[in-house]
């Protein structure tokens, strides 16, 4: 079972939801609830299994699909793509399980099971093309989740997400093309495999090309600053599941890629690109956060604070050293538990007032005390209070960054404070006061189906922030080996200097030991 | 032995969660359990506190106990564990921090008795306790950082305990987000002393040992950068605005805040830090001449002020100066002691101003007291004893630590810093005085049915009062006929500058005459009647509406974020970035508009389409020909 984990982890979920069809619409909910529960165990089975003291990847799986051309179903996990899967896992289950009552839940139900085989697939996928469709068939569910459950604007808000996303994609894949006709070139034969691909030295005009290829597919999709337009929409109309997954693992497959290819493909191209990238992530975490505090809808104020912590990971990425790439990978699993959290939070009333706007709240730390603590926790975690699962990975980012520029990590370091300010004044507005709308007055607390998502999501945010070697740990020896890759692969002497040289370090550091 | 320290920290972090917990879940039938879950987890810190320190005195000055928990982050480089030590300074920390915590736990727990919240509140006071033992016993600098950034998360939660008035958690709000500036000058120069320590172990020893290598300029930053997360958390110029505003909490939050933890971070960080400060006197010059600012800034704002808890608050702004003089100076132990004595004055005096507000049901302003020493004597006593020792009248412990203080200051040669803290001690026994005044004697009012206290609430006030009055005296230094105990146990490295005796007496006269002048000049305006001041000249209101520090700070901060984000929001995002966007649109709108008008489905026009095709094709060809 082991040699096929990651196979059935993928396609599980999706033939369980060509089963679900046949499922009774009453027990839809026990079906795809059981479904997610198994996929999880799986996932977590796979974090066991896996054996962290192995950088390069694991539980490979190869197919050749077109062998003519290289293509292959390649499969494999590293410890940067580990603990995604394990999220994305995480995610579908508690999604499902709190899913409010809804019109057409079968639909919901199997379309979430769907996308759950897309989110794994593209964190799974080591062959360029497969890693692409599953990239592209993520789109879909998504749109269907927002186009058919979404809000008002929906269908503006759906096209617009897939359009700009899919835009970017076919930028990606052409990037992706050169890629393997470059391939060809240098050594004669076709592969669409990364692994193969992490071999290539390219000299660093071709780099710069493709670099900017890539980088245009990743970018809308996390989305960067100035690609981000279309992710308020998108939150504002999603329904609660919709944004919760969305921001919890969809965008992570941009900051995931830059990782998987920017970094190690392109290495002298990241250092060229990496001051202009940092001047984006910089302007996308204080920009989004003074929008995020001039909302009045407590969604979108979720929205941009998500946006603008997705900046802190760049920037980590970008650092191109162990401190600062493990930092944001890191941070994309905390970005992840926190605003998935916290869209769930605002679900939570969304669900019972049927308003986002803040306006309409405060007061509700008396009615519903128990929301108003799981909502702080999360909160403050959101800004970065040490001993939560941010803080770990944006300190880490950000001392990564420091090493490359102090004034750009300074600037960073003040979007901690603004994104105090902002947090801090949509929990007051919401939770504190007098309860003056009287329709808050009976609110029902968090109900126990509520309850089984958000209490594992407390636990998480605080475990891993007290305790995060059992993460940290994999993540940091995969990569220590991409940094080693692109530092050996570095072709300019800025690159070789800016990536540092791990194999000195460990000379040093056994030597020290010897005198010791 | 040294596994104890971690249990002097997990201890009050354990009870806050189950006390959390239990609150939460709704077993809230009765208060017993948090009253014990709540006094007995200081209760314990502080015995073993006490071990720790009986080891530590029987030992060489130099003995350091460390014990690691678990690792936190490992990274490559960078490696930091979850550790903690425990020197002398520790020591000294942490018994004044668990002593007057338990009893400001044991004055709680009569103070809140009434509240419906009191598990929350023990939960949340017991999370103040674990932040700060934290800190305190912290082994690196980043597990210091987390203390750092827990003691402002439960002052946070703490100040804006009374969370159904929205203005309590402006107040909070204000307290987090200044300390939060002020947290990032202090993660800001841990990363520049990491960086530049190329990730050595970055435990307090082995930053000590390495300093030396490092570069003036750089050390002079890192010692800038950290006192401004001092200036944050204990409530210094520029980031002080918080502390004031921070007695929107219940009163026995302001007594710990106040005094046993919190705003004493800041000096206890300097202290620790004084290896790195010792290398930069300069850094600490600048420090002292905030101190000073801030010592006789607040004290003028205190003479002002009419309600009970706003005149300690500021005049807890103001003895922190002097501590910062102090350890701004290099004279470290005398900071740390003036930290020690302060602690059970201001801790007093806190709470006898509660035990004061309680009686008359939650009236703070102090010209609607008066004459009250008839009917709550004991609170009258302690709080004569208090206000005796922070004005700093001999015996009693202020007397001492304040001494040593100007001392230091005249010694070093910074006469502008001494002769202002010279005028800060007579402002401090003026408006002490005047507080005790209006509220004990001054013209009495009419009072209906004033309560018995609690015995919870009154025996910790004879407790502290014997303290006040008493630990001074742990420190009396060779010139009144002393050991210098205090300093000579502690063993920091002062920059000592020696002054003969007479010249100590000297100045020791000084201050008492200064005490006095304050004392007489409070007890002459205000003794017999009080009236509430009004603001009619100039310089007087000035005073009053605290230099207007808190308009400049909302005008141009507040509002100028407020505004910079409508716009970037309203202007930049929906206009700018999104219009953009939709330009492409409208272009792309435009071109399928043309490219349909072109496709009409007539076929002259298409005939048109081939003739130009072919006439530009026969040109191209015409060129070609030509050319060969």
């Amino acid at each position: 079972m082991l040699d096929n984990i990651l196979s059935i982890l993928i396609f599980f979920p999706a033939l369980a939801a060509m089963f679900g069809f046949v499922v009774a619409k009453d027990s839809i909910r026990a079906y795809g609830v059981t479904v997610a529960a198994i996929e999880f165990a799986l996932s977590l089975f796979l974090w066991y299994a896996y054996d962290p003291a192995v950088s390069g990847m694991q539980f490979m799986e190869s197919l050749p699909l077109i062998p003519a051309f290289g293509i292959s179903y390649l499969l494999g996990v590293d410890g940067i793509s580990l603990f995604i899967i394990v999220l994305a896992a995480f995610f579908t289950l508690i999604g499902i399980a709190s899913l409010p009552d809804m019109k057409r839940m079968k639909d919901m139900i199997l379309t979430l099971l769907f996308l759950q085989m897309t989110m794994i697939g593209v964190f799974a996928a080591l062959d360029a093309i497969v890693f692409y469709v599953f990239w592209e068939l993520s789109l879909v569910p998504m749109l269907y989740i927002i186009g058919a459950w979404g809000g008002p604007l929906r269908i503006y808000a759906s096209v617009k997400f897939f359009l700009y996303t899919f835009t970017g994609s076919l930028v990606m894949l052409v990037g992706m093309l050169f890629m393997a006709y470059f391939y060809h070139q240098a050594t004669g034969t076709w592969s669409f495999s990364i692994l193969e691909w992490y071999r290539l030295i390219l000299p660093e005009n071709i780099q710069l090309w493709l670099f900017v290829a890539f980088f245009l597919g990743f970018a809308i999709k996390v989305p960067m600053f100035p690609f981000h337009t279309w992710l308020p929409y998108a939150h504002g109309q999603a329904p609660t599941i919709g944004s919760v997954i969305l921001a919890a693992i969809l965008l992570k497959m941009g900051t995931y890629a830059f990782v998987r290819f920017s970094l190690p493909l392109f290495p002298d191209a990241s250092v060229f690109f990496m001051m202009p990238i940092a001047v984006l992530a910089i302007i996308m975490i204080i920009y989004t956060a003074m929008v995020a505090y001039a909302q009045e809808d407590i969604k979108q104020v979720v929205a941009y604070s998500s946006v603008s912590h997705m900046g802190v990971i760049i920037l980590g990425t970008f650092a191109l050293n162990v401190e600062g790439i493990s930092g944001s990978v890191f941070l994309m699993i905390a970005h992840g538990v926190v605003s998935g959290a916290l869209f769930l939070l605002v679900g939570v009333i969304y669900e019972r007032r049927h308003t986002k706007m803040m306006s309409e709240f405060g007061g509700l730390a008396s009615v519903m005390p128990h929301y108003a603590t799981i909502f702080g926790v999360m909160v403050m975690a959101s800004v970065g209070l040490p001993l939560t699962i941010n803080f770990v990975g944006e300190f880490l980012s950000l001392l990564g960054f420091y090493q490359q520029s102090h004034m750009m990590t300074l600037l960073a370091g003040i979007a901690i404070i603004v994104g105090a300010i902002y947090m801090l004044a949509a929990f007051k507005k919401v939770f504190f006061g007098e309860v003056t709308n009287e329709k808050n007055r009976n609110l029902p607390d968090v109900n126990k189906r509520e309850l089984v998502a958000l209490i594992p999501l407390v636990i998480i945010a605080i475990w891993l922030g007290v305790y995060p070697k059992p993460v940290l740990g994999p993540i940091n020896n995969s990569v220590e080996s991409i940094v080693q890759l692109m530092h050996e692969k570095a072709v300019t002497e800025e690159a070789k200097a800016r990536i540092p040289d791990l194999t000195s370090t460990i000379v040093i550091n056994e030597a020290k030991e010897e005198t010791k | 032995m040294s596994t104890l320290l971690i249990w002097i920290v997990l201890i009050p972090f354990l009870s806050a969660a189950l006390m959390g917990l239990v609150y939460l879940t709704g077993l809230r039938s009765n208060h017993l359990f948090y009253t014990i879950t709540g006094i007995l987890a200081p209760l314990l810190s502080g015995l073993f506190s006490l071990f720790i320190g009986w080891e530590l005195l029987g030992s060489s000055a130099d003995v350091v106990l460390h014990v690691e928990a678990f690792q936190w982050i490992a990274l490559g480089d960078f490696d930091i564990a979850v550790a903690f030590m425990a020197d002398r300074l520790t020591a000294v920390m942490l018994f004044f921090i668990t002593f007057i915590g338990t009893l400001i736990h044991i004055y709680a727990a009569g103070y809140m008795s009434d509240d419906e919240a009191y598990g929350k509140f023990f939960s949340f006071f017991n999370l103040f306790m674990g932040s700060m033992l934290l800190l305190v016993l912290a082994d690196n600098p980043i597990i210091m950082f987390v203390g750092w950034e827990l003691v402002g998360l439960s002052s946070y939660l703490l100040i804006g305990f009374y969370h159904q008035d929205a203005k309590n958690i402006k107040a909070a709000n204000k307290a987090f987000m200044l300390n939060r500036v002020g947290d990032f000058g202090f993660i800001i120069a841990l990363s520049v002393l990491f960086i530049a320590l190329e990730g050595d172990a970055f435990t307090f020893e082995s930053i000590k040992a390495n300093i030396g290598f490092l570069d003036n300029s750089l050390i002079a930053l890192v010692g800038m950068l950290l006192f401004v997360g001092a200036m944050g958390k204990s409530a210094q110029i520029p980031l002080y605005v918080w502390l004031p505003d921070a007695m929107a909490g219940p009163t026995p939050v302001s007594a710990l805040i106040h005094a046993a933890t919190m705003v004493t971070a800041g000096v206890y960080m300097v202290a620790r830090f004084s290896f790195l400060y010792n290398e930069v006197p300069e850094v600490g010059e600048f420090i002292a001449l905030i101190g000073a600012f801030s010592a006789l800034f607040a004290a003028l704002i205190a003479s002002y002020q009419s309600d009970i808890k706003k005149i300690l608050a500021y005049s807890t702004m103001s003895q922190l100066g002097y501590m910062f003089i102090a350890v701004g100076l290099g004279a470290y132990s005398s900071g740390i002691f003036h930290v020690f004595t302060h602690a059970f004055f201001k801790a007093l005096l806190f709470m006898g101003a509660g035990a004061v507000i309680v009686a008359l049901h939650h009236e703070q302003n102090i010209f609607k007291m008066g004459g009250l020493r008839k009917h709550l004597g004991l609170v009258y006593v302690t709080m004569f004893i208090a206000t005796l020792a922070i004005s700093g009248i001999p015996p009693f412990s202020g007397f001492f630590s304040k001494d040593a203080i100007l001392a230091a200051a005249f010694a070093s040669g910074n006469y502008g810093i001494w002769m202002m803290a010279t005028l800060t001690a007579m402002l401090t026994a003026y408006y002490m005085f005047r507080m005790l005044f209006i509220v004990f004697f001054a013209n009495g009012h009419e009072y209906s049915n004033i309560p018995v206290l609690s015995r919870m609430m009154t025996w910790p006030l004879v407790v502290l009062a014997v303290g006040s009055a008493f630990a001074g005296l742990l420190g009396v230094n060779e010139a009144y006929g002393g050991s210098n105990g205090f300093a000579s146990f502690i063993a920091l490295p002062d920059r000592s500058h020696q002054l003969s005796h007479l010249a100590e007496y000297m100045l020791g006269f000084l201050n008492v005459l200064m005490a006095l002048i304050g004392t007489g000049l409070a007890y002459k305006m205000f003794a017999v009647s009080a009236k509430e001041p009004i603001g009619d000249t100039f310089w007087k209101s000035l005073v009053m509406h605290k230099f207007y520090i808190d308009e400049l700070y909302d005008r141009l901060i507040v509002r100028t974020l407020r505004m910079l984000s409508v716009m970037s929001d309203k202007v930049i995002d929906n206009k700018g970035v999104d219009g953009i966007l939709h330009l492409f649109v409208s272009g792309y709108k435009t071109a399928g508009l043309l490219f349909t008008r072109l496709q009409n489905g007539k076929v002259r026009y298409y005939a048109l389409y081939i003739l130009a095709g072919i006439a530009v094709m026969s040109l191209l060809m015409l060129d070609t020909m030509e050319a060969m």
